[in-house]
């Protein structure tokens, strides 16, 4: 490789600090399309649908997770064996990318994981409240984050407070939020501010400069959404007041403030309904709608919502092959396919129906 | 029962049979209780069938929804959630009188299930799946709760009816018996002396003769 004069470097590092720094989207993007193409395609999912645990994890130790069948195989047997082989390489997934990333384009990517983070924070701080031994915390985080396991692990060891917690997050953004909240924390109040910090700086590290980051933008707007539907739904089920409700409100939706405020103020769970049939959303649930009142369950619909978000990413990714899109296109698509596994793993060992593992599967 | 030695007195007679006049009035009261208690029982016992069933239908459909929640989002999710909630569940127990048995009763019923903003998580980032899974669980323990209350409360009332069935027998086939077949040596006993009386008496009165 030449090597650059001096008086070069000095010109190029000057560049970048007044320009934001361009990323090196061809080469992350044909990384990113040759694992795409590793992907499980419906094919072997309904090879895998007849299959039971044993032969799913065999099947697994012959494909993209056989090192992780191979690490963890001594550790574990069956379904255990086959979560964590799935969770280690969706993680080491992320962080692969996420290293060959340069630039804006590792900026974003880092901001998107972000919400490993924020979901490990969340455990951590829900650990340290109700006592829960270091080691059962350990065990339940992830590593895909912009944080590595490390620190979280100096974390909780050197955290027996909820105090010693936030002192021990001074160099982060976390350490304002959740200082705010002192003395009388509440958990339930710090996650969400949690996920609205997440939202925010994420919104922020994303520069609307290009078609491909607008509709990205859009892309994080519409998930905004579907959190706030979410929760609607979940709230207005169990007729929590208005006022509760809207604490819980995530800012920078795409949904009008007039038309939250009428979903949030519906006096009932019907009334609600009603007004959801105003929004475009609704076509796209209204049979599993009809099937809360049989079930009681908001979770079919809750899926479709989620199914239908999931698979936005990869209608963008197409319009722009060389931005961030088919990077968080085969992000998500990664993320469905490990939970693909797991709902094939599990649903097989505890007896569910086909026809509910099939259901619960979301096919990109 | 030591047979106790009856002195055969007119006096013991009327003592006698006072004690049989109330040991009968006794023995139809603890039938009355021990019908009152058996019915009591069968409103209970259907109580217990139906929450037993009603346990083991919320037990299946709580087990289903923990399944799809470790299915789509992961064990680590669950269990990060169930990290959130780790008070125990508080019961007030009071008591109740039913035909003179103590039964438990829950003062307070309804305290384990909690509405999805009072479960200590953040809604905005916590599955659905989760959330129903915890639901079902809830519901789960209140029914068990409840289930505990009743089988205390059946438990009680067959205890009280087989003492009440123990004492209805002693007194229906040994202590009023035993008292009757005092009565009639008793009765027995003091004809006899009457006669002898009235015998020694015409001996008196035909000797004087």
């Amino acid at each position: 490789m030449p090597q650059n004069s001096p008086n070069e470097t000095n010109i190029t590092d000057m560049v970048r600090k007044i320009l934001p720094s361009m990323g090196n989207y061809p080469y992350v993007t044909a990384r990113v399309r040759a694992k795409r193409a590793l992907l499980l395609t419906w094919d072997t999912y309904a090879k895998l649908l007849v299959m039971d645990v044993n032969e799913i994890t065999r099947f697994l130790g012959e494909s993209q997770y056989k090192k992780e069948i191979t690490e963890l195989g001594l550790l574990y047997t069956g379904f255990e064996l086959t979560e964590h082989a799935l969770n280690k390489n969706r993680d080491s997934t992320y962080q692969q990318i996420l290293k060959f990333s340069e630039g804006d384009l590792h900026d974003m990517l880092a901001a998107y994981l972000e919400r490993e983070d924020v979901l490990n924070l969340k455990t951590i701080l829900r650990g340290i409240l109700n006592h829960i031994p270091a080691e059962e915390i350990l065990q339940t985080l992830r590593a895909g984050g912009r944080y590595p396991p490390d620190f979280w692990k100096h974390l909780i060891d050197d955290s027996k407070t909820l105090e010693d917690a936030i002192t021990h997050l001074k160099d982060t953004p976390y350490h304002e939020i959740l200082e705010d909240l002192l003395p009388d924390f509440q958990l339930a109040t710090a996650e969400i501010r949690l996920d609205a910090y997440y939202y925010a700086m994420l919104l922020t590290t994303i520069r609307p400069n290009s078609e491909a980051n607008r509709s990205f933008h859009n892309y994080i707007h519409s998930e905004i959404d579907l959190v706030n539907l979410k929760t609607l739904f979940l709230t207005k089920y169990e007729n929590v007041e208005p006022k509760v409700i809207r604490d819980m409100i995530i800012p920078d939706g795409t949904l009008p403030e007039k038309t939250l405020t009428r979903l949030i103020d519906a006096p009932d769970f019907t009334h609600f309904l009603a007004e959801l049939q105003r929004l475009p959303v609704y076509d796209s649930i209204r049979t599993d709608i009809e099937t809360i009142e049989k079930t009681g369950s908001l979770a079919p619909t809750i899926r479709a919502l989620e199914k239908d978000h999931l698979l936005t990413a990869t209608k963008s990714s197409y319009l722009h092959p060389l931005s961030i899109l088919p990077v968080i296109d085969y992000l998500t698509r990664k993320r469905i396919e490990v939970q693909n596994l797991r709902i094939l793993a599990r649903g097989k060992e505890k007896g569910l129906p086909q026809d509910t593992i099939r259901g619960l599967l979301v096919v990109p | 029962m030591v047979k106790q030695a009856v002195k055969p007195t007119r006096s013991e007679l009327l003592v006698i049979q006072r004690r049989i006049s109330l040991y009968e009035r006794g023995h139809k009261l603890l039938k009355m209780k021990r019908d009152g208690l058996v019915i009591e029982f069968f409103a209970v016992l259907s109580k217990v069938k139906d929450i037993r069933s009603k346990i083991v239908d919320d037990y299946r459909r709580a087990e289903v929804k923990l399944t799809v929640a470790t299915s789509v989002d992961g064990k680590n999710a669950v269990q990060s959630a169930a990290f959130a909630i780790r008070d125990d569940p508080h019961i007030k127990i009071g008591s109740k009188n039913v035909m003179g048995v103590v039964v438990p009763t829950t003062l307070e019923s309804g305290t384990v299930k909690r509405r999805i903003d009072q479960r200590g998580y953040g809604v905005p980032g916590i599955s659905v799946r989760i959330d129903e899974a915890t639901d079902a669980f809830e519901q789960l323990i209140e029914d068990i709760i409840l289930a505990a209350e009743f089988e205390t409360t059946l438990r009680r009332l067959i205890d009280e009816i087989e003492k009440n069935k123990r004492i209805v027998n002693a007194l229906e086939f040994r202590i009023i018996p035993e008292l009757k077949r005092q009565v009639a040596f008793i009765q027995a006993r003091l004809e006899e002396l009457e006669r002898e009386n009235i015998f020694r008496l015409i001996r008196i009165k035909g000797s004087q003769v």
